[in-house]
C-alpha cells in the first residue's frame, strides 16, 4: 500500500517501522496511566519495554547462531550492530519477550497477574496498531479472494511480488479489528466489574482477554498466504489460548470459596486458623 | 540505571525504527527490501538485491567430466528455486574445486565507478571484486557471452566465503553495486550467474548456470528507475527465466554446449522388436541433435550423423535407422541438442511375427533421479516385465530395489550398473508379484519397464521421481466399455511411514459426480491397483469421465493403464498428472491412412475447476510445424471433459493423413490431458504423455 512514507537524509523512513514506533509510543501512554492498577513502579515498568525491545534486537540473533550453529566471531559481533534486525520472526520475539518478563517479574517478586490483567488490553492496541503497518508494507498478507473488501496490493510489496495484481484477504486488518475489539471488550468487562462493585479475581482480565486473542489469531491465520509453510503462526495463536485457558482456570480456581470441610483440612495436617488478633475472624457460611 | 536514561533508551528505539521496520518479522528476508535500486541526482547509481544459494552438489567427478547441480533461491516464493544440473567435460582433469562462481551483468556502456559489497546482516560483510568494461566472455572456445550493442559486461566475483559448506544450508546475502551515470536516467539491466572454469592459459570459461543460456537477449531485462535509490523493483521470478529444461553439457574440448535427453531403452532385434525415438522442437531455432546408443555395460554401441530439427518441427524415426544399426543392440540412448526447446519421446515397438502385436511408448527423461517409483509391474502370467535402469553417470553406482505389492514391500537387494551402462532384469529371480518397483540410489538413474502380456501387447511405464508424488493426482481419462475396453490404476504408498487413506472422486465428461466419493487404504509401501468398478465406473454399462484421487499429507505416485480385457490386444500405461498445465504438447500424432495402416488419435482435456469455465486451443500439426486442418477452440464448462478424435473435433476441417507431426494445447487457466494413438484394427494403442516446456 504503502511501505515507505518518505525519507530523512536519503534514509527511507518505513510505514511499518513508523507505526512500530506510534504503537510504542501509545502503549507508554496507556500503560503509564495504568501503572498502579498493574502494581509497578515506574521503574519497572520502563524495564518491561526494554526488555521487549531488547528481545526484538538480540533475541532473532541469537536464534540465528544457534540454528546455523555459526559460532563464528562475526555472528557474535552482528549481535552488537543494534541498528540492523536479524532474521527476525514472530514466534521467537514474542517467546524471548516473555521469558525475560517472567524471569524479571520473579527476581523482582512482582506478581505476573495483576501486571498481565493492566497490561494486555495495552499490548493488543499496541498490537493492532502494528497490524496497521503490515497492511501499509503490505507483508503478512492473505490468500486470494474475491470477497468485495479484497484488496490489491502494489508490485514491490511482499503481497503484490506474491501475488501480482491478485485480490487478497486483508488478514492485517482482520487481525487489527480483532484485537482491538477485544481490547474494548476486555475494557467494558473491567469497567463493568468495576461498577458493579465485583472486583476481578487477579488474571481473569488476562485470561479471557489471551484466550479470545490466540483464538482470533489462529482463525484470521487460517486466511494466511503463508500459514501452511509457517505453522509457527498457528503454533503461536493456539498457545496464547492455551495458556490464556490455563490462566482463567487458574484464576477461578483462586477466587473460588474453599469448599473442603473442616475435618478434611485437619485431616491433611491443616490446623483450625488460629485468632491472632482480637477481632474474631468472620467465617464463610460454606466452611466448616 | 536511572529512568531517565531508560526513557532515553526507549525514544531512541522509537526514532531508529522507522527506519530499519521495512515490514513484518514475518517476513524477514523482505525486511530490508529484496531489490530496489534507483538513481541520486549527483548521478550514483545503486542496485541492491538479496541472494540465497546452496553448494553446488557434485554428482560426478572422474576423468575428465564434473557434473554437478546449482540450486538459486527465489526471494520472492518459499521453496522455489531454479535448478540446473551442469556437466563439464575438460581435458585438464579440472577437479571441482577449480570451478568459481561470478555474476556477469549487463549495463550501459557508459557507466562507470562500479562497486560492490555484501552483507547478510549477521556479522558477514564485505567487497565485491568487480571487473567491467568488457564487451564479451568465452563460454567455451566456439561460443562467446557478448554484451549487447551499446552495452558492456561487468563481472562481479563470489567470494567463497559466501558459498555455504556441503550440506549447509542455504546462505542469504544482500549484495549492493553503486555506479556513476551521467546523464542520470533510467536503465536496462541483466544479469547472469555463471560458473568459472579456468582455461589452462590464465583465464577462464564463464559458464551461464542461471539462466542457462548464451545469450543476454534472452535474459529478462530489469530497470532501475531514476528514482531514489531505496525504490523497490520488480524482479523477474526465477520460475520465469528461461531454463534448458534438463541437463546442460559444457564441454570444453569440443568447444561445443549442449542439452541432453535420455531414452533409456533401446532393445533392437530386426526380426522382433524396436524402438523409435522422436522429438518436436518447439522453440524458434533449428536444432542439431545426436543419438549416442550404449550397451548395458557402457560401452559405445553407436554414434548417429547429425540430425537436423527445425524449428517447430517433429520427426520420430526408428533407432535402428537414426543409429544405423545393422546388429542387435540393447542398452540405451543419450540424444545430445544444440537447442534447449525440444520435447522427446520413444515408442516401444513389438513384432514378433514381423507384423506390429504392440506398441507403447513414453516420454524421454530431461531429469534422472535418486530415488523413484516404476508405479507399474505385472508378472503374474502371462503378464513377465522387463525393468530397465539407466547409469548415464560416469562412475558405476549401485542401486537399490524393493519390490511393492497389494500389502507391503520387500526389499529385493541392491545391484551394481555400470558407468553409462543399464541393468536390464525380468525380476523373475526374485518371485513375481504386480505393483510397483521402488528403487534408490546414491547416484543420478532413470528407469522404465517394458510390460507385456504374452506377444500380445506391450505396455510402457516410466519411474516416477519420488519428489514428483503428489497429495492430489488426475486421470483425465477412465473408461469401461465391458469386455472390450478396461481402465486401471495403480497407486504406490512409498516414503510417507504409514498407510495412506486415497479419496477417489470419479465424475463423468459433462462434470457431474460418477459416484459419490470414496476411500481407499493404500498400506504403507505398497501399491494398490483399481480397476473398472473399483474406480467408480458403472458395472455393466459403457462410460467414460475422469477422476480426481485426494490423499491429503500423503503423497503418492500412481499410473493409468487402458486396455484390452479379454484379448488383450492392445493395453496402454501413463503416469497419474500431478498438476494441470496452460500450455503443452504432445510429441506424436499419427491420424488417417498412411501406407495401409489406418491410424486414429484421440484426445481428452479436461477441465478441473469445479467454480470456473476455461477457454482451451487445440492445434494439430504436421511433422514440418505447418497446421492441420483449423485451431479448434473450444470453452469447457467446469468439470467438463472434451473427449474427440482427432477427425471428429468441431471445426477442425480436414485432416490431411499424418503418421507423424505434433498437438499443441493452450488453455486459459491449468488443464489436464492425454492423447492416444491406435490402429482401426487394434492391433495397437499408445498413449502420449503431455508435455510442458
Amino acid at each position: 500500500m504503502w511501505p515507505i512514507v518518505g525519507s530523512i537524509g536519503g534514509q527511507p523512513v518505513y510505514s511499518y517501522g513508523l507505526a512500530v514506533a506510534v504503537a510504542l509510543g501509545v502503549c507508554l501512554a496507556l500503560a503509564w496511566g495504568r501503572r498502579r492498577a498493574a502494581g509497578l513502579e515506574t521503574g519497572d515498568l520502563l524495564n518491561f519495554v526494554l526488555l521487549g525491545i531488547a528481545a526484538l534486537l538480540f533475541a532473532p540473533k541469537i536464534w540465528a547462531i544457534v540454528h546455523t550453529m555459526d559460532f563464528g566471531a562475526a555472528a557474535w559481533l552482528g549481535l552488537l550492530q543494534f541498528w540492523r534486525l536479524g532474521e527476525l520472526s514472530a514466534g521467537v520475539v514474542a517467546a524471548a519477550t516473555a521469558l525475560a518478563w517472567a524471569v524479571y517479574a520473579a527476581r523482582r517478586r512482582i506478581p505476573l497477574r495483576p501486571v498481565l490483567d493492566a497490561y494486555l488490553l495495552v499490548v493488543l492496541t499496541g498490537l493492532a496498531i502494528q497490524r496497521a503497518g503490515c497492511f501499509l508494507a503490505g507483508c503478512c498478507y492473505g490468500t486470494p479472494t474475491t470477497m468485495p473488501w479484497s484488496v490489491r496490493f502494489p508490485a514491490g510489496s511482499p503481497a503484490g511480488d506474491h501475488f501480482p495484481g491478485q485480490a487478497l484477504h486483508p488478514v492485517q486488518l482482520y487481525y487489527a479489528t480483532a484485537y482491538l475489539l477485544i481490547a474494548a471488550g476486555l475494557w467494558g468487562l473491567e469497567a463493568w466489574r468495576r461498577r458493579s462493585g465485583r472486583p476481578m479475581p487477579p488474571g481473569l482480565t488476562a485470561g479471557v482477554g489471551l484466550l479470545l486473542a490466540g483464538a482470533a489469531h489462529a482463525g484470521v491465520s487460517a486466511f494466511r498466504a503463508d500459514a501452511a509453510a509457517a505453522p509457527i503462526i498457528w503454533v503461536a495463536g493456539l498457545a496464547a489460548t492455551a495458556f490464556g485457558a490455563l490462566l482463567l482456570g487458574w484464576s477461578i480456581r483462586g477466587a473460588r470459596p474453599k469448599l473442603a470441610p473442616a475435618a478434611a483440612r485437619r485431616s491433611a495436617g491443616q490446623r483450625r486458623p488460629t485468632r491472632v488478633t482480637g477481632t474474631p475472624k468472620r467465617k464463610s457460611s460454606l466452611e466448616g | 540505571m536511572s529512568n531517565s536514561f531508560k526513557i532515553a533508551l526507549i525514544v531512541a528505539f522509537a526514532v531508529l525504527v522507522p527506519f530499519i521496520g521495512g515490514a513484518c518479522s514475518c517476513f524477514n528476508k523482505m525486511n530490508l527490501s529484496p531489490m530496489r535500486g534507483g538513481m541520486s541526482p549527483d548521478g550514483t547509481g545503486t542496485m541492491t538485491i538479496w541472494m540465497g544459494g546452496v553448494r553446488p552438489t557434485v554428482e560426478d567427478e572422474s576423468g575428465n567430466v564434473v557434473t554437478g547441480s546449482y540450486s538459486f533461491l527465489d526471494y520472492h516464493q518459499e521453496g522455489a528455486s531454479y535448478d540446473m544440473r551442469v556437466q563439464i567435460i575438460h581435458s585438464n582433469k579440472i577437479s571441482v574445486d577449480d570451478v568459481g562462481g561470478v555474476g556477469i551483468l549487463q549495463f550501459p556502456d557508459d557507466i562507470t565507478g562500479f562497486a560492490a559489497v555484501y552483507d547478510d546482516y549477521m556479522g558477514h560483510s564485505g567487497p565485491l571484486e568487480i571487473q567491467a568494461g568488457l564487451s564479451t566472455v568465452p563460454i567455451t572456445s566456439n561460443h562467446a557471452l557478448n554484451a549487447e550493442p551499446g552495452h558492456q559486461l561487468v563481472i562481479v566475483r563470489v567470494p567463497p566465503a559466501l558459498v555455504p559448506a556441503e550440506g549447509a544450508p542455504e546462505l542469504w546475502y544482500e549484495n549492493t553495486m553503486t555506479f556513476q551515470i551521467n546523464p542520470v536516467r533510467p536503465i536496462q539491466v541483466k544479469a547472469i550467474m555463471a560458473a568459472t572454469v579456468p582455461t589452462g592459459g590464465g583465464g577462464y570459461y564463464y559458464l551461464p548456470v542461471c539462466p542457462a543460456v548464451r545469450s543476454f537477449a534472452d535474459v529478462p531485462p530489469v530497470e532501475i528507475p531514476e528514482t531514489p535509490p531505496t525504490e523497490s523493483i520488480p524482479f523477474p521470478r526465477l520460475a520465469d527465466l528461461p531454463h534448458p529444461g534438463g541437463p546442460l553439457v559444457y564441454n570444453l574440448d569440443e568447444g561445443s554446449i549442449y542439452a541432453l535427453r535420455y531414452f533409456p531403452r533401446l532393445d533392437f532385434n530386426s526380426a522382433a522388436h524396436t524402438e523409435g525415438f522422436g522429438f518436436v522442437n518447439t522453440g524458434t531455432k533449428a536444432s542439431t541433435v545426436t543419438f549416442h546408443a550404449y550397451d548395458v555395460n557402457g560401452q559405445s554401441i553407436a554414434d548417429s550423423p547429425n540430425w537436423n530439427w527445425p524449428a517447430g518441427g517433429q520427426g520420430a524415426y526408428q533407432a535402428e535407422g537414426l543409429l544405423q544399426l545393422s546388429q542387435p543392440a540393447q542398452g540405451w540412448v543419450e540424444a545430445r541438442t544444440s537447442e534447449y526447446d525440444l520435447l522427446g519421446f520413444f515408442l516401444t515397438q513389438w513384432f514378433p511375427w514381423g507384423f506390429l502385436e504392440g506398441m507403447d511408448g513414453a516420454a524421454v527423461f530431461t531429469e534422472t533421479m535418486n530415488i523413484g517409483v516404476i508405479p507399474r509391474i505385472q508378472m503374474q502370467s502371462p503378464y513377465t516385465t522387463e525393468v530397465q535402469i539407466v547409469n548415464p553417470g560416469y562412475e558405476g553406482m549401485s542401486v537399490a530395489l524393493q519390490k511393492s505389492y497389494a500389502t507391503g514391500g520387500n526389499f529385493l537387494g541392491s545391484f551394481p550398473v555400470p558407468a553409462r551402462g543399464a541393468l536390464v532384469t525380468d525380476l523373475t529371480a526374485y518371485g513375481s508379484f504386480d505393483g510397483a518397483l521402488y528403487l534408490e540410489s546414491g547416484h543420478p538413474f532413470i528407469a522404465t519397464a517394458t510390460i507385456r502380456h504374452g506377444n500380445d501387447c506391450v505396455a510402457t511405464a516410466n519411474a516416477v521421481a519420488f519428489g514428483d508424488r503428489a497429495e492430489t493426482l488426475f486421470a483425465s481419462h477412465i473408461v469401461l466399455w465391458p469386455g472390450i475396453y478396461s481402465t486401471s490404476i495403480n497407486l504406490h504408498n512409498g516414503g510417507n511411514g504409514s498407510d495412506a487413506t486415497a479419496e477417489i472422486r470419479p465424475y463423468y465428461a459433462n462434470g457431474t459426480p460418477m459416484a459419490a466419493p470414496f476411500n481407499v487404504t493404500v498400506p504403507r509401501s505398497a501399491t494398490v491397483t483399481l480397476t473398472d468398478t473399483q474406480l467408480g465406473l458403472p458395472d455393466g454399462a459403457s462410460s467414460e469421465g475422469w477422476l480426481e484421487i485426494r490423499s491429503p499429507g500423503k503423497p503418492l505416485a500412481g499410473c493409468i493403464t487402458f486396455g484390452d480385457p479379454v484379448r488383450h490386444l492392445y493395453e496402454s500405461t501413463l503416469p497419474l498428472q500431478a498438476a494441470g498445465s496452460k500450455n503443452f504438447y504432445y510429441a506424436q500424432v499419427a491420424n488417417g491412412d498412411v501406407g495401409g495402416v489406418v491410424y486414429s488419435t484421440g484426445i481428452s482435456v479436461v477441465n478441473p475447476s469445479t467454480t470456473t469455465p476455461v477457454n482451451i486451443s487445440i492445434s494439430v500439426h504436421k511433422s514440418d510445424g505447418t497446421l492441420n486442418g483449423n485451431v479448434v477452440n473450444r470453452t469447457l464448462a467446469p468439470g467438463e471433459k472434451y473427449v474427440r478424435q482427432l477427425s471428429t473435433m468441431e471445426g477442425v476441417g480436414t485432416l490431411e493423413n499424418q503418421a507423424s507431426g505434433y498437438i499443441h494445447v493452450t488453455a486459459e487457466a491449468p488443464v489436464l490431458s492425454f492423447v492416444l494413438f491406435f490402429d482401426q484394427q487394434f492391433n495397437f494403442m499408445s498413449a502420449v504423455q503431455a508435455q510442458s516446456k
